[in-house]
């Protein structure tokens, strides 16, 4: 319904007189934006762009590896430089697209190199090179959700690189596994140094939360498989060396924020600690480790529910509802083979759903709907 | 000293990608030019997008046996540029005067499936190299009919061995 039918409406039902109708619609005209003609002008830039980058890609190899290293260096320099300026003046959006650039043209960049000079291996050497080179940057520079979700990308995404391609088994290998666990533990760490820019803190905060939540729930399955104990051992040691990053991040969040004090210990030390029993304590594959797990798994989602509760994040209080409703369905269907009773852990289920539903609503009805 | 550390992280990426190339320019210098022998290894689909994936034609010297699936300690016997013979060492052989290092090569060893016409079932020494696409058609036809090939590489002073050119004209300069 546009603007104008709902101030019609309004008006008819004696809510807001014309004077009022015609002082609101001047005030939205006032706002409005030519967002269709931003969308055409973005979709020339887009063209204008891909149209240059192709005609230069079709001439590449007819360009001296000099010019090419050469131009890519200044590109670099320049954004540096920007990013560098546009910090001083405060044009945010500038700074931290210029500083996203610059972290594309550093993986660019050792691209490059490796195909100037035939350079061959696994992609983790250059990812984390690309993470050496242009991770600090992004911690230190960065002010935006955006920037943070790019730093945990990239910082992720190197090292379980990493982590993947290393053997399992050597003391070595271990460590670097260990590295790859640690790292949503040591975004909550860096978020908590870097509180006053409240938005990259917060960025940083909820996608290592996601992570973390994300990966303690789905490590869960392991309670459906058997680990041997030399398995558990091995994972026991990948969880030692990421235990210090998990006691960081408990520490740096209890005394700088931005976590409430009372909640980094259900939001981080639990799902570290739920996660590290389901691969690291050997157990078979019977009901009872099953049994375990869930209850594991609802101590983990009941924790983050209660947290959310206290604050009134309903977005988290519903998610971590659903995660609990989803592992009650899957109960029922693995401690209960038999028809018979896999309809009675339906309605009892069903019944409970309904239940929680009604005191979701109860709950956050002192917050405000 | 926030500005400081500011200033530092922004020069970080300059600095190294800096350092990079000039790590491999050096790598360069004193490099030897070698031209091997090269044929292909699955002549109906030689590319993986712009990479030639192809088979280094050695003569092979040496017990194959001392191979692991991680690769194998392998000589050029030179002089250069005749790039025909190598040589499979186990340790440090002292008459090895122009060792290869596998790893930073991007060497893959394979061994074929049937022997050959001496009984052998020989090592494959497969490389690629990334062409243009203008010209990766071409040397795939050239590997897939059978006609000569040849490599230019260029190997360091630490035993890299980079490819630089591929053409059936290579072969001509180590013609006896």
């Amino acid at each position: 319904m546009s603007l104008a039918d709902r101030l019609s409406d309004w008006q008819t039902a004696g809510l807001i007189d014309a004077a009022t109708a015609a002082r609101i619609a001047a005030h939205e005209d006032a706002r409005s934006r030519p967002v269709v003609l931003w969308a055409v002008i973005a979709l020339g830039c887009l063209a204008l762009a891909l149209g240059i980058v192709s005609l230069v890609a079709s001439q590449w190899f007819a360009i001296p590896d000099g010019v090419k290293l050469g131009g890519h260096m200044l590109l670099t320099i320049g954004t540096a430089a920007t990013v560098w300026r546009t910090r001083t003046h405060e044009a945010l959006w500038w700074a931290e697209g210029a500083l996203f650039l610059l972290a594309t043209l550093v993986l660019t960049g050792l691209a490059l190199h490796a195909q100037i000079y035939q350079l061959t291996g696994d992609i983790w050497r250059l990812l984390m090179a690309a993470l050496l080179l242009a991770g600090p940057a992004l911690a230190i520079a960065g002010q935006t959700r955006l920037t943070a979700y790019a730093l945990i990308g990239l910082a992720m995404w190197a090292t379980i690189s990493w982590a993947s391609a290393v053997d399992g088994g050597g003391s070595g290998h271990l460590l670097v596994q260990g590295l790859a666990i640690a790292v949503p533990w040591l975004a909550l760490a860096l978020a908590a140094f870097v509180r006053d820019r409240s938005a990259f803190a917060s960025g940083l905060t909820e996608a290592a939360a996601v992570v973390i939540l994300v990966s303690a729930s789905l490590i869960h399955i392991a309670w459906a498989d058997p680990v041997t104990g030399a398995d558990a051992a091995d994972m026991a040691v990948r969880f030692a060396v990421a235990l210090p990053a998990a006691a960081l991040a408990i520490r740096a969040q209890r005394t700088h924020g931005p976590l409430p004090r009372q909640f980094a210990l259900p939001l981080i030390a639990i799902p570290f600690l739920a996660a590290a029993l389901a691969v690291a304590l050997p157990h078979g594959n019977g009901p009872l480790p099953r049994f375990v797990g869930a209850l594991i798994y609802a101590a983990m989602w009941g924790g983050v529910g209660w947290v959310a509760a206290q604050r009134g994040w309903r977005t988290l209080f519903g998610i971590a509802i659903g995660a609990l409703a989803l592992r009650l369905f899957i109960i029922y269907f693995e401690l209960f083979g038999t028809l018979a009773t896999t309809g009675f852990g339906l309605v009892m289920a069903g019944a409970l759903l309904i239940g929680i539903a009604l005191a979701w609503r109860r709950i956050f009805k002192r917050f405000g709907s | 000293m926030r500005q400081r550390v500011l200033a530092f992280v922004l020069l970080l990426p300059i600095l190294g990608l800096t350092a990079h190339i000039g790590w491999r320019v050096a790598e360069g210098a004193g490099a030897t030019d070698w031209t091997i022998p090269i044929t292909g290894i699955d002549p109906r689909d030689p590319l993986r997008g712009n990479y030639l994936i192809f088979r280094y034609a050695w003569t092979v010297e040496g017990d194959p046996a001392t191979c692991d699936e991680d690769g194998c300690e392998i000589c050029l016997v030179g002089p250069p540029p005749d790039g025909l013979r190598l040589r499979i060492v186990t340790g440090s052989d002292p008459a090895c005067k122009y060792p290869v290092d596998w790893a930073a090569s991007g060497l893959r060893l394979s061994f074929m499936a049937e022997s050959d016409e001496n009984g052998g079932q020989g090592p494959i020494f497969s490389g690629r190299f990334f062409l243009p696409e203008a010209e990766a058609a071409d040397a795939a036809a050239a590997l897939g009919s059978g006609q000569p090939v040849g490599a230019r590489v260029r190997r360091t002073r630490n035993g890299r061995l980079l490819v630089r050119k591929l053409g059936p004209e290579n072969l001509t300069e180590t013609a006896p």
